[in-house]
C-alpha cells in the first residue's frame, strides 16, 4: 500500500489546481468546476487519512460533503442561468454592474 | 512492491509511444487534398443541416438537478442498511423510524417540487 | 448499543425545523395568504426564542448525539441572537415582500422566501452547537445554501441575481477553504470531535498538517464573516440582494460565523493560541482600518452599511484576539447589540423609501428628519449606536470589547479601535447631518408607514436603548455564558 504522504500531496495539487482555477479563469461555470474540484481534493484527504487511521469517521465525512456538494451545483446553476437570462454572459468580468 | 509492476509500466510506454508514433506518421506522410464535401460532418451520407452545438431548453437542466438532488440520498441508505442488522436487537425501531422520517422529509421535498410545476415539462 | 439521544436539549432547533416544514406544507396550499407563512415564521422563531430563553435560565445544559451536539451557556446564547436576528428580519419582511404595487408573481414566491430564512437559521444553529466540525461543516453550508439563493432572490432584477452570484462564487470558495481545513486538521489529530481535538493539540507539539488546517480555517471563516483581506463580497451582496436580506446577512450569519470561530479556536486550538493570535489582532487592526475608510467614500447607504459592517467584525475580532473569558463574552455581548442594531438601521433605510422605489444615496436623506420626523429619530438612534454613542447599547458593546482587550495587554489595538471608532462617527453623522440640516432636493412625499415595519424598527430601537441604558441585563448573561 501506498504512504499517506502520496495521496496528501495529491490532494494538495489538486486543491492548488483548483485556487488557481477560480483565481485565473472568468467563466463563472468553469469557476465552479474548480471550486468542486477543491471540494474533492478534500474529500481525497479524508479517505486517504481515515483509510491510514483505520477509521471510519472521514469516509462518512465525504459522504456528507458529496450531499452538500450536489446540493451546492443545483443551486449555483439556477443563480448563474438567471445571472445569464439577464446579460447574455457568465463571464465575471462583464458582470459587475454592482461596484463602488 | 513497487519494482514487480516495472513490466505493467513498460508495456503502458510500448502501447502509448507505439499510437503516438503511428499517428504522427501517418499526420506528416499521408496527403491531404480537402475538398468541402470531405470536410463535412459526417450525417450517413444525408448534408448536415445547422449547427451540432446548438442551445437546448434549460428545463432539462431544472429536471438533471433534481434527479442529482434525490438520487445523492441514497448515498445515505446503503450505510443505514449495511449496519441496520447489528444495531437491530436493540434499537432497530428507533432506527427504522429515524430512517423514515429521513425518507419523509425527502418525500415532502419532492411533493413540493412537483406542486411547484418543478417536474411539468410546460 | 443503546442510542442516548436527549430530546429535550435540541427543542429550540426542533422547533425551527417543524416550523419550516409546515411552511413548506402550508405553501403547497394556493388558497392560502402568504402573509400567513411569514407569520408562522415569525411565530415558530419565536416559541424556539422562548424555549432557548427557559433552558438558558433553567440551565438546560449537556451533551448529546454520541458528542456531537453541544448545548451549553455558549450555544443558547447565540440561538438568542440568531433568533432575535430571524423575527425581526421576518418582521421587517413582510410588508417588504408584499412592496407598493399589486405584483401578483411576488406576492406567489413568498413561500420560499421563509423557508430559506428557517433553514438558514437553523444553519446557524447547528453552527453555534456543533462539536464535531461535520457538523460544524453542515450547519455552515446550510446557511451558506440558503443564502446565495436569498440574496439573489429578486431574479427579476438583474442585480439580486447578480447579488446571488458573486456571493455563491466567493461563498463556495470560502466553504473549499474551511473544508480542506478540516480535512488538514483531521489528518494532523486523528480526529474531528473538537474536545478530543483539543486533548490532541494540548498534549504535543503541532504537526505541519495542522498549523496549515488552521491557516486554511481562518481563510474559510474571513471569507464568511467578511473581515479584510476577505471582505471584497459583502459591498456587493448587500448593494444588490434585497435590503431585507442584506440585514439578515449582515446580522445573524455573522454571529454564527464567529460562534463557530470562537468554539474551534479558543476550544478545540487553544494551545496554539501563540500561532493564531498574532494573526487575529493583525486581522482586527486591518478589518476596522480599511472598513472605516472605505465606508467614507461611499455614497449609497446599503454600501456604506456593508463596510460599517466590515468594520463590526473587526470590533468583535478584538476581543477574539484577548481570548480570555472576558474576551469571548464581550465579543458575544458585542455580536447581539450588533444584531439588533444593523437590522434597525437596515428597517429604517426601506422604511425611507417613497413611491418612486427605494431611496439609497445620502442625498436623497436631505431633509428627511422634517418629512418623516420620526423615522429619521429612529435612525438617529441606530447610527448613533451603530458609532457607538452613549447612551446606546454600540457603547455598551464597544466598552466591553476595549475593557477586554486591556486586561489581556493589548493596548495598542485599543487605541487603533478608539481611532477608528472616531473615524466612523464621521460617516455615521453625515448620514444624521444630512436629515436634518440639508433641504430636500425634490417634492414631499409622505407615504404612509407600512406596520410590520414600524414594529421591527421600535422593537429593535427598544433593544438599543435597553441595553444601553441596563447593560447588566445581557452582560451578566454573556459574562455566564462564555466557553
Amino acid at each position: 500500500m501506498l504512504e499517506l504522504e502520496y495521496y496528501l500531496i495529491l490532494s494538495a495539487l489538486l486543491f492548488t489546481t483548483g485556487v488557481i482555477g477560480v483565481l485565473v479563469r472568468r467563466n463563472a461555470i468553469i469557476i465552479f468546476m474548480c471550486i468542486e474540484l477543491m471540494l474533492n481534493a478534500a474529500n481525497l484527504a479524508f479517505v486517504a487519512i481515515s483509510r491510514s487511521l483505520g477509521q471510519t469517521e472521514g469516509q462518512v465525512f465525504v459522504f456528507f460533503v458529496m450531499t452538500v456538494a450536489a446540493a451546492e451545483v443545483a443551486i449555483g446553476l439556477a443563480i448563474i442561468v438567471s445571472v445569464f437570462k439577464h446579460r447574455q454572459t457568465i463571464n465575471v468580468d462583464e458582470v459587475n454592474s454592482l461596484k463602488g | 512492491m513497487l519494482i514487480d509492476y516495472l513490466p505493467i509500466l513498460m508495456l503502458a510506454l510500448f502501447a502509448v509511444l507505439f499510437a503516438a508514433i503511428n499517428l504522427a506518421l501517418t499526420h506528416i506522410l499521408g496527403p491531404k487534398r480537402p475538398t468541402r464535401a470531405k470536410l463535412s460532418v459526417y450525417e450517413s451520407g444525408v448534408r448536415p443541416v445547422g449547427d451540432a452545438r446548438q442551445r437546448f431548453t434549460i428545463r432539462f437542466d431544472l429536471i438533471a438537478m433534481l434527479f442529482i438532488i434525490f438520487d445523492i440520498e441514497v448515498v445515505f441508505l446503503y450505510p443505514w442498511a449495511v449496519v441496520f442488522k447489528k444495531f437491530s436487537a436493540e434499537s432497530g425501531l428507533f432506527i427504522l423510524v429515524e430512517m423514515l422520517v429521513f425518507i419523509g422529509i425527502l418525500l415532502l421535498g419532492y411533493i413540493y417540487a412537483w406542486k411547484k410545476g418543478g417536474l411539468s415539462w410546460d | 448499543m443503546p442510542i442516548d439521544i436527549n430530546w429535550q436539549l435540541l427543542m429550540p432547533e426542533l422547533v425551527i425545523g417543524l416550523t419550516l416544514l409546515l411552511v413548506l406544507v402550508f405553501d403547497m396550499i394556493d388558497s392560502l395568504s402568504k402573509t400567513v407563512l411569514g407569520w408562522l415564521t415569525i411565530v415558530g422563531a419565536g416559541i424556539a426564542l422562548w424555549v432557548s430563553v427557559t433552558m438558558r435560565l433553567d440551565s438546560t445544559y449537556g451533551i448529546t448525539f454520541g458528542g456531537m451536539f453541544a448545548v451549553d451557556g455558549f450555544s443558547v446564547f447565540f440561538n438568542i441572537i440568531f433568533l432575535v436576528s430571524t423575527m425581526l428580519v421576518s418582521l421587517i419582511s413582510i410588508n417588504y415582500l408584499r412592496g407598493d404595487s399589486a405584483d401578483r408573481r411576488r406576492e406567489r414566491r413568498q413561500g420560499p422566501y421563509y423557508l430559506l430564512i428557517l433553514l438558514a437559521t437553523l444553519g446557524m444553529m447547528l453552527m453555534a452547537a456543533g462539536n464535531e466540525l461535520i457538523v460544524v461543516f453542515l450547519g455552515l453550508e446550510l446557511m451558506s445554501l440558503s443564502l446565495y439563493v436569498l440574496a439573489g432572490y429578486f431574479r427579476e432584477h438583474a442585480v439580486s441575481s447578480e447579488a446571488g452570484m458573486k456571493y455563491l462564487l466567493l461563498g463556495a470558495f470560502a466553504s473549499a477553504f474551511f473544508l480542506y481545513g478540516i480535512a488538514l486538521l483531521y489528518g494532523g489529530t486523528g480526529t474531528t470531535s473538537i474536545p478530543a481535538i483539543a486533548t490532541v493539540v494540548a498534549s504535543g507539539s503541532p504537526s505541519p498538517l495542522l498549523l496549515a488546517g488552521m491557516f486554511l480555517l481562518i481563510v474559510g471563516f474571513g471569507f464568511k464573516v467578511a473581515i479584510v483581506p476577505f471582505h471584497q463580497w459583502a459591498p456587493d451582496v448587500y448593494d444588490g440582494a434585497p435590503t431585507t436580506i442584506a440585514a439578515f446577512i449582515s446580522a445573524g450569519p455573522k454571529a454564527a460565523g464567529f460562534a463557530a470561530f470562537l468554539r474551534i479556536f479558543t476550544e478545540a486550538l487553544q494551545h496554539l493560541q501563540p500561532e493564531w493570535g498574532g494573526v487575529v489582532i493583525l486581522l482586527a487592526m486591518l478589518t476596522m482600518t480599511v472598513g472605516n475608510v472605505l465606508a467614507i467614500a461611499q455614497t449609497n447607504i446599503k454600501r456604506m452599511l456593508a463596510y460599517s459592517s466590515v468594520a463590526h467584525a473587526g470590533y468583535v475580532l478584538i476581543g477574539v484576539a484577548a481570548a480570555n473569558r472576558e474576551g469571548i463574552s464581550s465579543a458575544m455581548l458585542y455580536l447581539l447589540v450588533y444584531c439588533i442594531m444593523n437590522i434597525g438601521a437596515f428597517a429604517a433605510v426601506i422604511l425611507a423609501k417613497t413611491s418612486a422605489g427605494e431611496r439609497l444615496t445620502l442625498s436623497d436623506y436631505a431633509g428627511l428628519g422634517f418629512r418623516k420626523p420620526l423615522l429619521a429619530l429612529f435612525l438617529t438612534v441606530m447610527l448613533l449606536s451603530l458609532a457607538g454613542f452613549p447612551p446606546t447599547a454600540g457603547f455598551v458593546g464597544k466598552f466591553y470589547v476595549f475593557k477586554s482587550a486591556v486586561q489581556a495587554g493589548h493596548i495598542w489595538l485599543v487605541a487603533i479601535g478608539a481611532v477608528n471608532t472616531a473615524i466612523s462617527a464621521f460617516y455615521y453623522l453625515r448620514v444624521v447631518v444630512t436629515m436634518y440640516m440639508r433641504e430636500p432636493a425634490g417634492e414631499v412625499d409622505v407615504s404612509p408607514y407600512p406596520r410590520t415595519l414600524v414594529v421591527g424598527l421600535v422593537l429593535a430601537a427598544i433593544g438599543v436603548l435597553l441595553i444601553g441604558i441596563l447593560p447588566s441585563l445581557v452582560f451578566d448573561a454573556a459574562q455566564n455564558s462564555g466557553l
